[in-house]
């Protein structure tokens, strides 16, 4: 009976032992609305399926600039894209240069919001980095 | 009654002639007080200000003033034009509508491929700012109002 007390109780403890190492656990699978999409980069390529993605991408030029008028020399631009397991996609670009800071700081465990507007232009984007977002693994 | 007829024509050349002669040796009243106001205006304080000349000079300055600024000719103020894009050459013309062409052909089929992402983006090296914003605007719009879709799992560009 004793015996039967002690492993019960060192399963107990290895089990909140275990929880309470954890730490907050978030899942961010890819998500596509009519002016939004996000996921985080970690939940996104551990996806069971071979089509979920999400990601943006920068563009680095000199020249006039579209995007940025208070600039002229500034060509940057920046475009973010995702596709879900359905295989619908969502697709903008915007050459803001404070959405082009937000997307040169994504990194392998970021989560990202991104708003567009009916031009296909990105008008907002979110990065957020957080122990809680799986991290992407190979 | 000839010498009735001629003794009043000269009554009448006599009172014509008298006439004259007194209108020029005394003024009419009306004539005396323009005469005694023409020098200076007076005010309604009873101060004088400016001489009829004075105004007369000034309203003359004023007058040629007035047409030299209609004579003179018409400065719009031009407001400064925008930031122009650099002038586009013929081969980033070409590369421009190249690059449309591949979007909205993929628009008229209703896919995406990798082969179209392949040769624009071998175009974006050659268009210019101008046609490689409006080439990927036109596939965002198309991407997500769902005029196309990616025939691929991928970045769609």
């Amino acid at each position: 009976m004793r015996r039967i007390r002690t492993i019960v109780l060192s399963f107990a403890v290895v089990i909140v032992g275990g929880v309470a190492h954890a730490g907050l656990l978030q899942h961010q699978p890819v998500v596509l609305a009519s002016d939004h999409f996000s996921g985080s980069v970690g939940d996104v390529r551990a996806s069971s399926d071979s089509s979920s993605l999400v990601g943006c991408g920068v563009y680095g030029g000199s020249g006039p600039s579209l995007f940025n008028p208070n600039d002229p020399s500034d060509q940057s631009y920046v475009y973010c894209y995702a596709n879900d397991a359905s295989g619908a996609s969502k697709f903008c670009l915007s050459g803001d240069p404070n959405l082009v800071a937000a997307v040169n700081g994504i990194t392998s465990i970021s989560e990202l919001d991104v708003w567009f507007d009916s031009k296909g232009q990105c008008t907002q984007i979110y990065v957020e980095h957080a122990s809680s977002f799986t991290p992407m693994t190979p | 009654m000839i010498g009735r007829v001629v003794i009043l024509g000269f009554a009448v050349a006599v009172g014509l002639i008298a006439g004259a002669l007194s209108a020029g040796r005394a003024p009419s009243p009306q004539s005396a007080s323009v005469a005694n106001a023409a020098p200076a205006c007076v005010s309604a304080a009873g101060t004088t200000a400016l001489s009829a000349q004075q105004i007369a000079t000034l309203v003359r300055s004023e007058l040629e003033a007035a047409l030299a600024k209609a004579r003179a000719p018409t400065t719009t103020a031009v407001a400064p034009s925008p930031e122009q894009p650099a002038a586009r050459s013929r081969e980033q013309r070409d590369a421009d509508q190249t690059a449309m062409d591949v979007v909205q052909s993929a628009i008229g089929s209703r896919v995406w491929t990798r082969e179209d992402v392949a040769r624009v983006r071998g175009l974006m090296v050659r268009s210019s700012p101008t046609g490689r914003i409006d080439a990927l605007t036109r596939l965002a719009r198309a991407i997500n109002d769902g005029e196309i879709r990616l025939g691929f799992s991928g970045p769609p560009i």
